[in-house]
């Protein structure tokens, strides 16, 4: 299991060299690299580039040997992937380099950059309600491990063994509550966005937001 | 089960990049849809389902290389619009987890939002056939999951042997003539999905309709809470009721 967790306690208390970065910096950096990718298709330049990024992991401050097992997880895809083309041994390669440092990049980027500021990036290009979602879903990661643990806890504690019919009911009523707690935060969470938002309040009953109409926001 | 693994820079530009503009249509027509609805209600509600996928998502049944999604449980509880706006954003928190990539999420979300659809709308016509119950209502939730998962996994088949043509030999040959199983490799590679993805389409059916009977008992509302939506509008929005009455 992917641990957000953990990836979330790196972002926001790493002090590493790429923590220090500017998020646009890495963003744009993270870019470059998709650009690379999909121009290069020769393992040698490749291996190259997931070489430097190993050496950033290496310097970031990070656990680099959880981070590392981590990013490999998705390689294993890339390899079923490779070796279902035809092409060769180098053509194969490059597919799993390429998944490879896909995958670094991407957590390198998440595991330095506190989410905020990946959120208040995502927010400049996408529609507001997009934004909202991707918030708010964020948010509620943490809400449904934390439900998700919890239960995981009840049923151990309960102990005994059940059929397969009535483990499979239990499965359903917490996976059900999990998703009805944490729908019920995400909702008044959205709800105090909403009246909190100026513009989208002045949306809802069809005015214009109050700073357009000359108004203070304090008033 | 059905979004594309592939890193970046393996799948043909032209691909990708259709994928990014029929994945923007989409989203338009998804958030054009959902402009007159209860957004108050359903936007945390699909966030929320985003997130569940996304962590569902994490769990591998490492065996089956198979990776569960609940887009359909999504599908069947928030409807088709804001189940195709959920399954882009399970695929931006997937590239905040590190998993994915960049050009592939339009390929990605039109994919899953493909089963959020197909899954929606094949729980309707379930339901409509069944019996009103919450064990007949998990049955219809597990056969709509089992239906849209076949098709997505088709839908996902056909992009996979797209990815493996050059545009140029497409263009030049029939397209057909290139496609299925026509290359060794990809009939194996097509033969291995379908047989561990069946035994992981069962699975998660099975959870799938564990967790709709489950709300079905207790919360019915949520199960109807799209529909009723796209006929009444978000009162909020009409100045009909104070967003925290609900």
């Amino acid at each position: 299991m992917i641990d957000v967790l953990a990836i979330d306690r790196w972002a926001g208390t790493g002090r590493g060299p790429l923590h220090r970065l500017a998020p646009a910096v890495k963003l744009g950096a993270v870019g470059a690299i998709v650009v690379f990718l999909v121009l290069v298709r020769a393992p040698a330049p490749l291996a190259a580039l997931y070489a430097g990024l190993l050496l950033a992991l290496a310097t970031s401050g990070l656990p680099a040997w959880r981070v590392l097992a981590l990013s490999l997880l998705p390689v294993v895809m890339s390899a079923v992937f490779a070796i279902s083309r035809a092409g060769g041994w180098e053509t194969a390669l490059a597919v799993i380099l390429k998944g490879a440092i896909t995958s670094l990049t991407m957590l390198l980027l998440v595991s330095t950059t506190p989410h905020t500021a990946l959120l208040r990036s995502a927010r400049r290009v996408l529609p507001g309600v997009l934004a909202d979602m991707l918030f708010l879903g964020y948010r509620a990661l943490f809400v449904l491990v934390g439900r998700a643990l919890a239960a995981r806890e009840a049923v151990r504690l309960r102990g005994t063994r059940v059929p397969w019919h009535a483990r499979l009911r239990r499965g359903g009523l917490v996976g059900g509550l999990a998703v009805l707690r944490a729908t019920e935060l995400a909702t008044e969470q959205y709800a105090a966005l909403r009246l909190r938002s100026p513009s989208s309040a002045a949306r809802r009953v069809g005015q214009s937001p109050p700073r357009a109409r000359g108004m203070k926001l304090s008033a | 089960m059905t979004h594309i693994m592939v890193p970046d820079g393996v799948l043909a530009p032209w691909l990708w990049i259709a994928g990014w503009a029929g994945a923007a249509a989409c989203l338009a027509l998804a958030l054009w849809a959902t402009r007159e609805s209860d957004r108050a209600r359903l936007v945390p509600l699909a966030a929320v389902l985003a997130g569940l996928m996304t962590l569902v998502m994490s769990l591998e049944i490492a065996p089956l290389a198979y990776e569960p999604h609940l887009t359909v449980l999504t599908g069947i509880l928030v409807g088709p619009a804001y189940g195709v706006l959920a399954a882009f954003v399970f695929n931006v928190l997937r590239l905040l987890l590190g998993d994915g990539s960049v050009t592939l999420l339009g390929l990605n979300t039109l994919l899953l939002g493909l089963e959020t659809v197909l899954g929606a709308l094949a729980f309707r016509a379930a339901a409509r056939l069944l019996p009103r119950s919450p064990g007949f209502t998990g049955l219809a939730a597990a056969l709509a999951t089992l239906a849209s998962l076949a098709a997505s996994t088709g839908a996902f088949l056909a992009v996979a042997a797209m990815g493996s043509v050059p545009l140029d030999a497409l263009a030049e040959e029939g397209i057909l003539d290139r496609l299925g199983t026509a290359s060794p490799q990809f009939g194996a590679f097509a033969a291995t999905v379908l047989v561990l993805g069946l035994v992981g389409w069962l699975l998660e059916a099975a959870i799938v309709g564990a967790v709709v009977a489950f709300v079905r008992a207790v919360r019915p509302s949520l199960l109807t809470a799209a529909r009723e939506s796209a006929v009444h509008g978000d009162p909020a929005a009409t100045g009909l009721a104070p967003l925290t009455a609900r």
